[in-house]
């Protein structure tokens, strides 16, 4: 019967200095679904086990080369091999050694006159504990970054005169490619609003979620006045244009040097994100976006109507030199403004249908009294619509009204 | 997702159905990015069988349409259906990869080059 770890059967290292017992263990492990190496040395078996991936060694106590404790003081003192499990092979009257094996980190220890039914069980439970091991020690490093990860977005959103801001975000794994951002730039009071989806998805979107998300914040507000000046080519004195750049101007610059970052610096990856940068001015109902290739916003009149914000520029880091445009709304008071991720519209229920841009507008007319009942009326309708269905993608919202 | 390879002229296509997302995008790209080993820079994407393509599907045109050009070729892309063509221009893939609308097209496209 297979044994299968991750979908593979699992592969395992039989090392033993005689030829004869290492053929027909091997062939016994064979038997039971494994793929199985071999290695008649102590050193050559270490060489192996650095070179390739291996779930579990089966040892010979005494080896030419060196004995069972020497070789697991090795294998142990090698982080990259810690997780590896092994099971000591040795004659019965070897007590003190396979002691000392166990000592040293061995998992177990088989008779070398086992039966095939006692090999089986013990490989089982040696790799079924490596596993729960391995699985612990990763579900503890996700959580880690998870909460590192909740660090990248605002603790609290921003209080500023005549606005209010609602947003959520929901990842679909523990971490997530997803992420917001809203600011208000001391300079002029204008609340910058910020959504963006890193493509694909797990612990590499999320890596790059936390860097596009410190450059637009520290390109558009740097901290201090920090200048961050050229990046490969493109002049981009952000103090300067701090103190004389439009809200338009403002987002288009922080863009373009977020994009020429990413695609110079980062090209390699192929990583991108699609961001939408939003600027608005309280005083003024004066609205200012870019939109890099993200699902347009939509901003909800007080009687129900409602215009989309469509892209302005591609997504961010495709390409050195993108040119982004501007795009501009006015927003009176009782006027909300919604951007999401298109894990939104893309959720699914489990008829397999999508929510769909239609069924948002919908939920969006029937709930925008305040940003919050926006959030509220839009997740409602997402769990509503969704059901048991597992979500496939991180869903981000995040809403203003203009008050 | 089914993916099959053939070659006109100097110029491959690699013909793919079903969904690209995060669990079989890296299929196509290491079908892709075989071509391009073995001195294939021409390349069409048959996406005229492709139902839906997550972002994890465009980072793997990204990464192939930028590798071909570096060798003196191009990634050309063609049938995508309604859905997959907006996302491709609500995301500005379309000012960088040109599409077609079929492969015969993609193809030809090569040839008038050369």
């Amino acid at each position: 019967m297979s044994r299968l770890l991750g979908g593979a059967p699992a592969r395992v290292l039989v090392v033993d200095g005689a030829a004869a017992s290492r053929d027909a263990l091997s062939i016994h492990v064979e038997g039971e679904g494994y793929l199985v190496d071999t290695a008649g040395q102590g050193g050559e078996a270490l060489a192996k086990l650095r070179a390739e991936p291996f779930d579990l060694v089966l040892l010979d106590v005494q080896m030419p080369d060196m004995d069972g404790p020497e070789f697991l003081e090795a294998l142990r003192s090698d982080t990259a091999l810690a997780h590896v499990g092994v099971i000591v092979v040795s004659a019965e009257d070897d007590v003190d050694l396979i002691a000392r094996c166990l000592e040293s980190g061995a998992d177990d220890y088989l008779p070398r006159s086992f039966r095939p039914a006692i090999l089986r069980t013990r490989m089982s439970a040696a790799l079924d504990r490596r596993r729960a091991r391995a699985a612990e020690s990763l579900s503890r490093e996700m959580t880690v970054a998870r909460n590192i990860q909740r660090d990248f977005l605002p603790e609290s959103l921003p209080a500023a005169m005549g606005v209010q801001l609602e947003a959520v975000l929901h990842p679909a794994r523990q971490v997530s490619g997803d992420f917001y951002d809203a600011f208000v730039l001391p300079s002029s009071g204008t609340v910058v609003l910020v959504v963006g989806d890193v493509c694909d998805k797990g612990l590499g979107a999320a890596l790059f979620m936390a860097l596009f998300r410190s450059l637009i914040r520290a390109s558009a507000d740097p901290v201090g006045g920090g200048a961050i000046q050229m990046i490969g080519g493109r002049r981009t004195i952000v103090r300067q244009s701090l103190e004389a750049a439009t809200p338009a101007d403002l987002l288009t610059r922080v863009a373009g040097f977020t994009n020429d970052y990413i695609a110079r610096l980062h090209g390699r990856t192929n990583m991108f994100a699609t961001v939408f940068l939003g600027a608005l001015t309280p005083r003024t109902g004066q609205f200012d976006y870019v939109n890099a290739g993200h699902e347009p916003a939509i901003v909800i009149a007080p009687d129900g109507t409602t215009k989309e914000l469509r892209p302005t520029g591609p997504a961010l880091g495709l390409l050195p030199d993108a040119v982004f445009g501007a795009g501009e709304a006015g927003l009176d008071p009782g006027h909300c403004v919604f951007a999401f991720t298109d894990g939104l519209v893309e959720a699914r229920n489990p008829a397999g249908e999508a929510f769909g841009p239609e069924r948002l507008r919908n939920v969006l007319r029937a709930n925008h009294s305040s940003a919050s009942a926006l959030i509220r009326g839009v997740l409602d309708a997402l769990h509503a619509f969704s059901g048991q269905a597992e979500p496939h993608d991180d869903v981000t919202l995040l809403a203003a009204m203009r008050t | 997702m089914e993916l099959s390879v053939d070659q006109r002229g100097d110029v491959s296509t690699v013909h793919v159905s079903g969904s690209v997302d995060g669990l079989t995008s890296e299929s196509l790209q290491h079908v892709l990015s075989s071509e391009i080993e073995e001195g294939h820079h021409n390349l069409v994407a048959d996406f005229g069988q492709v139902d839906y393509t997550s972002s994890a599907g465009l980072r793997v045109l990204l990464a192939t349409l930028k590798t071909a050009r570096s060798r003196g070729g191009d990634l050309r892309l063609a049938g995508p259906n309604p859905e997959v063509r907006k996302v491709l221009d609500l995301s500005g893939f379309t000012a960088i990869l040109r599409v077609f609308t079929t492969v015969d097209d993609a193809v030809a496209s090569f040839v008038r080059r050369a």
